[in-house]
């Protein structure tokens, strides 16, 4: 079954003009996209169920990316969390793995790959219904 | 030299004279706030589509450098107009990682620029 609605994006990145440049490319794909500038404001928008995806960076002011992702785990939520870091380390990969994260992108992000990745999302169910969903697959 | 691609989508030909070297100029503007960088780390690409049935022009640009990815997106119904407020956007983004990849807060920026403000009745009687 085809989802309609578009895909909830939450974008959180410290740096403002990276955060806001991929909601650019987000809201030009069709997607609705939020960004958050520092942890707090991504956790307040992670675990209230908005987003049916989040693109976390994992250094940032107030809350680490991996504290949001484990507090969003924490609430069974099932919300698809991808990494964001411009650590290219197998150790990075393996915290981001264990705080719960599903993909692992690295700084500067490749558009494409993104999209991509998106758009293989957007026929998965969402919402309540992630509660059942399988996990994605890692990436990179 | 820094990469640069251009593309377009539903755009004529003849409604785009000296658009690519319009591209290239201001993109050379981009270059020179980015002296730090190697040139060929560098990437600028840039998308012009028209939307047939509201005869809207859409820029998009693309800044890649290393760890870091800028977009700058607008709308209009002026080709070149389009284009120059693109760049101009990108190269206000392009500024601010720039000094913050130097640790400089932007409200010091905007310090160092007060003093200036000093010179603008003088400049203003000279050329105004």
């Amino acid at each position: 079954m085809t989802n309609e609605r578009p895909l909830r994006v939450l974008v959180a990145d410290d740096n403002p003009d990276s955060a806001d440049s991929l909601a650019i490319l987000m809201r030009m794909s069709g997607h609705e996209a939020q960004t958050a500038h520092d942890g707090e404001e991504a956790m307040r928008i992670a675990v209230s169920g908005w987003p049916d995806i989040a693109v976390l960076d994992i250094d940032m002011p107030v809350l680490s990316g991996y504290d949001i992702a484990k507090a969003v785990r924490a609430k069974a939520q099932r919300t698809a969390l991808i990494a964001l870091t411009g650590w290219t380390r197998d150790v990075e990969r393996d915290k981001a793995r264990a705080a719960g994260f599903d993909t692992f992108l690295t700084k500067p992000v490749d558009f494409d790959q993104l999209d991509s990745l998106l758009d293989g999302l957007k026929d998965r169910p969402r919402g309540e219904e992630l509660r059942n969903a399988e996990p994605l697959a890692a990436n990179g | 030299m820094m990469k640069l691609s251009l593309s377009f989508h539903g755009v004529t030909e003849p409604s785009r004279p000296g658009l690519r070297d319009l591209f290239r100029e201001r993109a050379r503007h981009i270059e020179r706030r980015l002296a730090s960088y190697q040139p060929d780390v560098i990437r600028i690409d840039g998308r012009v589509a028209k939307n047939p049935h509201h005869h809207l022009y859409r820029v998009c640009l693309r800044l890649k450098l290393p760890r870091a990815a800028l977009v700058a997106a607008t709308e209009g119904h002026d080709l070149r107009t389009v284009l120059f407020d693109a760049f101009n956007e990108l190269e206000r983004r392009t500024t601010r990682h720039v000094a913050r990849l130097r640790c400089l807060p932007l409200w010091k920026i905007a310090q160092r620029r007060l003093p200036l403000g000093r010179f603008a009745p003088a400049a203003m009687a000279l050329y105004g």
